[in-house]
This record gives C-alpha cells, sequence and structure tokens, in this order.
C-alpha cells in the first residue's frame, strides 16, 4: 500500500476518504491522455466552421429576397450562360411576384443531377434540356404534366403560332409536358472563297444531294502522304438526311418507331458510301486532329477544313461573334434525286418542369415570358443573342428578330427550312433516350463498314422492340400513340 | 466496460458513415434488383425480371460480361507481372535509386481523370505523340481508341500507367525476404535466376495473391478511363460492366435494373475472389 504512489498518508486513517481518492484517480488514469486535446480541436474547428458560415457569401445570391424564389437549371455553360443569365435577370426586372435563379449544369450530368434532386426532395423548379429526353423523362414519371397548367388561351397559342415541330416534341404520351421556347434545325454552310477557288460559282449551289457531293470531291485536299487536309462534304447524322430521302424515324400506331424503310436505308447508305469513298481510317485520323467543334473559333469550318458542312442555325450567331471576317453561306440541305424537298430535321428547347417541384406557378410564369406565350415579341431578342429560333411565327415577325435577320441574312435560310411540311424529329417514345443513342451507334457501324444499311436498321429494330418489351415486361407506362393535338 | 464504450465512441463517425452509406444501400439495392425503379416513383416489384432480361434479353449485358473479363484476365496478370518486374528492378541497390522509385510512383498519384485527357491527345491517331513516335520509324499508327480492334488493348497497354501503387508493394515485400535464404543459397551455389525462382518468387507469392485479388476486384469496377476516353465504344468494344451499370442507372433512368447489374456483378466478383482463395493454398507460401 505505501508503494502506491498515490497513498495519502493523512487520509490513511480514514479509509472512505482513500477510496474516493483512490476512484478518482482512476478515472483520470482512464482518460486517454489527448482527449482534452481532441476536445479542443473540435472546439477550434466549430469556431471555425461557424466564421465560414457567416463570412462566406451564401451559395445563392438572392437580388429580390422578398419574392418567391423560382430555381431554374439549364444547360448553357461558357459562352452561352450569360446570355440565359440575361434573360433571368430582364425577368427578374419585368415582374414583382418571382426571383428566378439559374444554375447551369453540363448537359451530359443533367439527368443524374436531375435524378438525384428529385430522390433528395430537392429538385429545381424547372429544368430545360435540348436533347430527346422528354419521352422517357415523362414516361419514367420525373415530369409533370403540363395540359392544366397552361391556360386555355396559351394552348390555344401554341396549337395556331408556334411551328408544329414545337409540339410535336413536347407532347409526349397524350399529354403536354415541356414548354418550348427555341427550335435548332440544320442547313449547309459552304465557303465561297473555298469554292471559287476550286473553279466552282458560289451563286449555284447545287439543288440536289449528289451535286453537293460532286462539289464537295472538287474541295477535297490530301496531302502527299496521302493523309486527308480537307473534306469536302462529309454527310453524318441520319435523323438529318432520312426525311430528304423520305424516310424518317416516326412513331407508328402502335407505340414503335418507323425504321426499316426504303427512305432510311438510303440514307444510311449515301452516309456510309461517303465514308466508304475516303475510307474510314482516313476519316478517323483526320477527324481526330480537328477540335472539338463545339465554339464557333474551333470550328472546322472555320478553318475551312470542311469547306461545305451540314450544321444547326446556332452558327450563324457564333460566326457573327467570333470570326466575323470569315466569308460563307447557307442553304438548305438539298434532296437526292427523287427526294423529298424542304424536308428538314429539329430538336427543340423545352423546359420541364419536375415532380417534387416547389414553384410549378412560378416556372410556369417565367417560362410563358421566355417562350413568348406571355408577349410573342419579347422572346425576338432572346432567340436572337442565342442563335435559336423563336417556336412561334409571331416572335419571328418581331422587330428585334427581324433586325437580328437583316444583320444575319443567312439565318433566314434556317427560317424557312423549320417552317417545311416535313420537319422531323427523335420521337418523343418512351424509349427516346436509348432510341437515340442506339441510332447513333447504327450509323456508327455503317461508316464503319462493319455493317450494311440494311442490316443496321434491321438490327436497330431489333434492339429497339426489344428495349420496348423490357419496359413492357417491367411494368412501365405502356406505349402510347398520343402526341401532339 | 467503460473503455470499450469509449472507442465505439471514437470509431463511431465511420460506423455510422459505414452503416448508412455501405450497409443500408448495400441491402437497398437487393431489394431494388426485384423492382422497376427510377427515383420519381416508388419502386414496383417486378421479381425476376430484371435479372431474366439481363440474362436471356440483353446482348450488351453480355458483350460487357466478356469485355469485362478480357480486360480482367489480360489487364490484370500483365500488371501483376509488370509491377513485379520493376519492382525487382527498384530493388537493386544503384544510386539515386530512390529518384527512380519516385518516378515509377508518380502517375500512380496523379488524378485519373487528368491522365486519361492526357492519353486522349497523346493517342490522337493524326496528331497524337504516340503515333508521330511511330511515324519517325515509318509506323503507320492505328486509331488506338477509334478503332474496335485497337480500343481494348489500348486500355489494357493504358492500366500499366498506374502500376506504381502495386510496385510499392512489391518492394514492401521484398524487402521482408530475410537476407540469410539467399546468402544460404549463394552458399549453396545459386545463380541470379535461381534465387530469383526458388526465394523471391515463393517468398513474394503472398504479396502477388493480394496484388491479384485486388487486381480482379478494381478490373470489375473499372469505368474511369473507358468513361472518359471511349464511352464504352466504338462499337461497345470498351463497355465494361461497371460503365453499362451506370449508363443504366443514369442514362436510360433504371435503377432496378442497374441493382440486378450490379448483384451480378457482385456474385461474378466473389466467385472469382473465392475461387483465387480456394487455391492459394497451392500455390502461396507462409512462413
Amino acid at each position: 500500500m505505501t508503494e502506491d504512489p498515490f497513498y495519502d498518508e493523512r487520509s490513511s486513517r480514514d479509509s472512505h476518504t482513500v477510496r474516493l481518492a483512490y476512484v478518482r484517480h482512476e478515472a483520470e488514469r482512464r482518460t486517454l491522455p489527448f482527449v482534452p486535446w481532441l476536445l479542443r480541436g473540435l472546439a477550434a474547428l466549430a469556431l471555425v466552421a461557424a466564421i465560414a458560415w457567416f463570412a462566406l457569401p451564401a451559395p445563392m445570391q438572392r437580388q429580390y429576397p422578398e419574392r418567391v424564389l423560382v430555381r431554374l437549371w439549364h444547360q448553357w455553360t461558357g459562352e452561352r450562360q450569360p446570355l440565359i443569365d440575361a434573360i433571368v435577370a430582364e425577368y427578374n426586372r419585368t415582374q414583382q411576384r418571382y426571383e428566378v435563379i439559374a444554375l447551369a449544369i453540363p448537359g451530359g450530368v443533367s439527368d443524374q443531377k436531375l435524378m438525384l434532386a428529385i430522390a433528395g426532395g430537392e429538385p429545381p423548379d424547372l429544368i430545360t434540356q435540348w436533347g430527346p429526353t422528354a419521352g422517357t423523362w415523362a414516361a419514367d414519371g420525373l415530369l409533370l404534366p403540363l395540359d392544366d397548367r397552361l391556360s386555355a388561351e396559351d394552348h390555344r397559342v401554341l396549337r395556331q403560332d408556334a411551328y408544329p415541330v414545337a409540339l410535336k416534341a413536347a407532347y409526349c404520351h397524350g399529354h403536354l409536358y415541356g414548354i418550348p421556347f427555341g427550335l435548332n434545325t440544320f442547313a449547309c454552310y459552304y465557303r465561297p472563297d473555298l469554292v471559287r477557288a476550286a473553279g466552282l460559282d458560289p451563286d449555284r449551289f447545287p439543288d440536289s444531294l449528289e451535286g453537293v457531293v460532286e462539289w464537295g470531291r472538287k474541295l477535297d485536299r490530301i496531302n502527299a502522304q496521302g493523309q486527308l487536309e480537307r473534306i469536302g462534304f462529309l454527310p453524318s447524322r441520319l435523323g438529318v438526311f432520312a426525311p430528304l430521302f423520305r424516310g424518317g424515324f416516326n412513331q407508328r400506331a402502335d407505340g414503335g418507331i418507323t425504321i426499316e424503310t426504303e427512305g432510311n436505308r438510303q440514307a444510311l447508305a449515301f452516309i456510309g458510301d461517303t465514308y466508304r469513298h475516303y475510307g474510314y481510317e482516313r476519316v478517323v485520323q483526320f477527324r481526330a486532329s480537328l477540335n472539338s467543334g463545339s465554339l464557333a473559333v474551333e470550328w472546322p469550318f472555320v478553318s475551312g477544313q470542311f469547306p461545305i458542312t451540314v450544321d444547326g442555325q446556332w452558327r450563324v450567331e457564333q460566326l457573327a461573334t467570333y470570326a466575323p471576317d470569315i466569308e460563307y453561306r447557307t442553304a438548305p440541305v438539298p434532296p437526292p434525286a427523287g427526294g423529298r424537298a424542304r424536308a428538314g430535321f429539329a430538336t427543340v428547347n423545352l423546359a420541364f418542369i419536375p415532380v417534387g417541384a416547389r414553384e410549378p406557378d412560378g416556372a410556369i410564369a417565367f417560362m410563358r415570358f421566355w417562350s413568348g406565350l406571355q408577349d410573342p415579341a419579347v422572346p425576338g431578342a432572346f432567340n436572337a443573342s442565342g442563335g435559336w429560333l423563336p417556336i412561334l411565327r409571331t416572335t419571328v415577325q418581331s422587330p428585334d428578330f427581324q433586325a437580328f435577320l437583316t444583320r444575319n441574312p443567312q439565318f433566314r435560310t434556317f427560317v424557312a427550312a423549320i417552317d417545311g411540311p416535313d420537319v422531323e424529329l427523335v420521337p418523343p417514345v418512351e424509349y427516346q433516350v436509348f432510341f437515340n443513342s442506339r441510332m447513333w451507334q447504327a450509323e456508327d457501324r455503317v461508316v464503319r463498314g462493319d455493317k450494311s444499311a440494311e442490316q443496321a436498321l434491321r438490327d436497330l429494330e431489333a434492339e429497339t422492340e426489344r428495349e420496348r418489351g423490357r419496359r413492357s415486361r417491367l411494368a412501365r407506362q405502356p406505349a402510347t400513340t398520343g402526341g401532339a393535338p | 466496460m467503460r473503455r470499450d464504450r469509449l472507442g465505439y465512441l471514437f470509431i463511431s463517425p465511420w460506423l455510422i458513415g459505414f452503416a448508412l452509406f455501405t450497409v443500408v444501400p448495400f441491402l437497398a439495392s437487393v431489394f431494388l434488383s426485384f423492382t422497376h425503379y427510377t427515383v420519381a416513383s416508388s419502386p414496383t416489384w417486378v421479381g425476376f425480371a430484371n435479372y431474366q432480361t439481363l440474362l436471356f434479353d440483353d446482348p450488351s449485358f453480355w458483350t460487357a460480361i466478356i469485355n469485362t473479363l478480357v480486360y480482367a484476365l489480360v489487364a490484370v496478370p500483365l500488371g501483376v507481372a509488370a509491377a513485379f518486374v520493376l519492382a525487382l528492378l527498384l530493388n537493386v541497390e544503384v544510386r539515386g535509386i530512390g529518384i527512380y522509385r519516385t518516378i515509377f510512383f508518380l502517375p500512380h498519384i496523379v488524378p485519373v481523370v487528368a491522365s486519361s485527357v492526357v492519353f486522349m491527345w497523346v493517342l490522337n491517331p493524326q496528331i497524337g505523340l504516340a503515333n508521330s513516335i511511330l511515324r519517325l520509324v515509318g509506323i503507320d499508327g492505328p486509331a488506338w481508341l477509334q478503332d474496335p480492334s485497337w480500343s481494348m488493348t489500348t486500355l489494357i497497354l493504358l492500366s500499366l500507367w498506374g502500376i506504381g501503387g502495386s510496385v510499392v508493394i512489391y518492394l514492401a515485400g521484398l524487402k521482408d525476404v530475410p537476407v540469410s535464404l539467399y546468402e544460404a543459397a549463394r552458399i549453396d551455389g545459386a545463380n541470379v535466376v535461381q534465387r530469383a525462382i526458388h526465394i523471391t518468387m515463393p517468398m513474394m507469392t503472398p504479396v502477388i495473391f493480394f496484388n491479384l485479388v485486388m487486381g480482379i476486384i478494381h478490373a470489375f469496377q473499372y469505368f474511369t478511363q473507358a468513361y472518359i476516353l471511349t464511352g464504352g465504344g466504338p462499337q461497345e468494344s470498351t463497355l465494361f460492366l461497371a460503365l453499362y451499370l451506370f449508363f443504366r442507372a443514369w442514362r436510360y433512368l433504371d435503377l432496378g435494373y442497374a441493382s440486378a447489374l450490379a448483384w451480378i456483378m457482385f456474385v461474378l466478383v466473389a466467385g472469382i475472389t473465392y475461387g483465387l482463395f480456394k487455391t492459394h493454398k497451392r500455390w502461396v507460401h507462409y512462413d
């Protein structure tokens, strides 16, 4: 006992006191030496967190905190993001009830972000998409139907003034799921300077696809090593060319898609033949040397590597902004011999309200403003700024958009194209995302020479039917033939 | 008892995290694999429909299985062998060996996304460094990532880029081999090759086994490079199981189907790992 260093001589007579002292000591001994330091560290961390909480700006800056918040997710990043911010700012300036806060989400991940946000109970009030997703998202229950959220007048304007393709994209499974606010279509861009240099007359752009191919061959450039330095005309995007060949991918009455048709076969064979002419390997090598082309300054058309190309109308605005000195013209993509003139392909910028959105009314109010349903003249300036085609014919006639057309006369080609009688799109069926992806793969197989056009379409049909069957077995929303009224 | 409680208290953040983010999702995915689920609505029970479709009516699934197995069967042994040989070389005590070891380890700590983007340019068929070098010696290099007959080979070769991590483990194992064994062998007249075969290799089998098991597991989780460099293409030639799972879940919005896929993947990995453990007594030597 006396060897115990904690033996207290003075209290030794009092065994009770000794016992208490020993118990206290044991408790102290068992407390690990770093615990106080750990607690201090945690306290310091809590202090830093508290300071950061109050000192750092909130992630979402509210300019009008007294208003109802409407959260918008859109896909326009980089050079395009300020355009959306300007539209949002204009809306916030012109009314008192709502404040729209925009967040740019890269297109490639917007579906994942949306699903996670819905699962977490915090979806945005509005999400925009330019890719063909409406059919799948609607069928999978991610979106609110909007039929009853728009007024009768809104529906009337859409029916009477909107370009038909806008409605075709927005109606899925018999209901309106998206508010269209911009259109995208395709036409030929060509470089008169290079055309002249090849001994051709730029004022006489061919009126047949065969003629464009012929021009393209005269514009080709191959270096001494046999590598392609310029491809005169290289068609791609089956969806764009199929309608010109009297084909197209339309929804059938049974919910399927017209795939194995002669027009589609001819269009796919045409694309494949062009690749075969150049040699797939050489084309791959050539294309791999090019920039992505998403920005105007990187676009191979600007560098002259694709002197004739088929691209979207947004390039006009990009060229005006970033490559104003380039001499270029646009022309409708001509049909092949026996084909269908003024047939085309479009994608539609749609705004959706996800399930669980807190402010669907605010979202609708904003989209009525942006789309022109509230005032068709308003989005004229918006569409001009982004190089988008308005969804309403009245908007095209608005002063702002007419001024844009005067400044950019080449854009008129696209205005005419979108009003064509046979403008098609990837139909908004419930397996739309799957089909769109597989359609690209089918084209890829043909241009590689792995499959004939017939075989690729046959396989595409089989894959599509298999996916339809799978979805049907998994008790998804059954295939319906509902479309735009 | 009190000490036990204190211990649990300290590891409780990890325990809670493990329960919430591993155990619960793990169990939930079992249930989800028997449902149709898109997160927007409640899961609906579909029985074995997901498994049935995967196994009997989904060619892309079988493509992904084959691709993953090919990758696992080629890239993992190749990586194990290359890392082992490299470790042997880096175990030689020469001047500046620390620098060499650092150089070979560095790629392992470079973020995979960053190195993948760099390789995208290096392997560009027209203007990439790889083909430019090949052109100097008169070889017209392939379209590494764009050609289906080359894309898998390219990804397998790229897997060697990050073997620095395994090399460090082998080096640690090599340092653990008792010097007395080499000395005894030397006295018995064993040359370098004989010492490597009869001492180094057997003594290193536990480390080789560890790297093999981890390599197989990682091979079945192979995702990032394929996602960035090829996106599963061309022609599904690099569509791996993890990538297909991701597409099914997030592109085609089918989490039930993706959960079924995940469980098949799990069973495959568990089966192969079990097989390796069953055989390891025959070739892994423990002291």
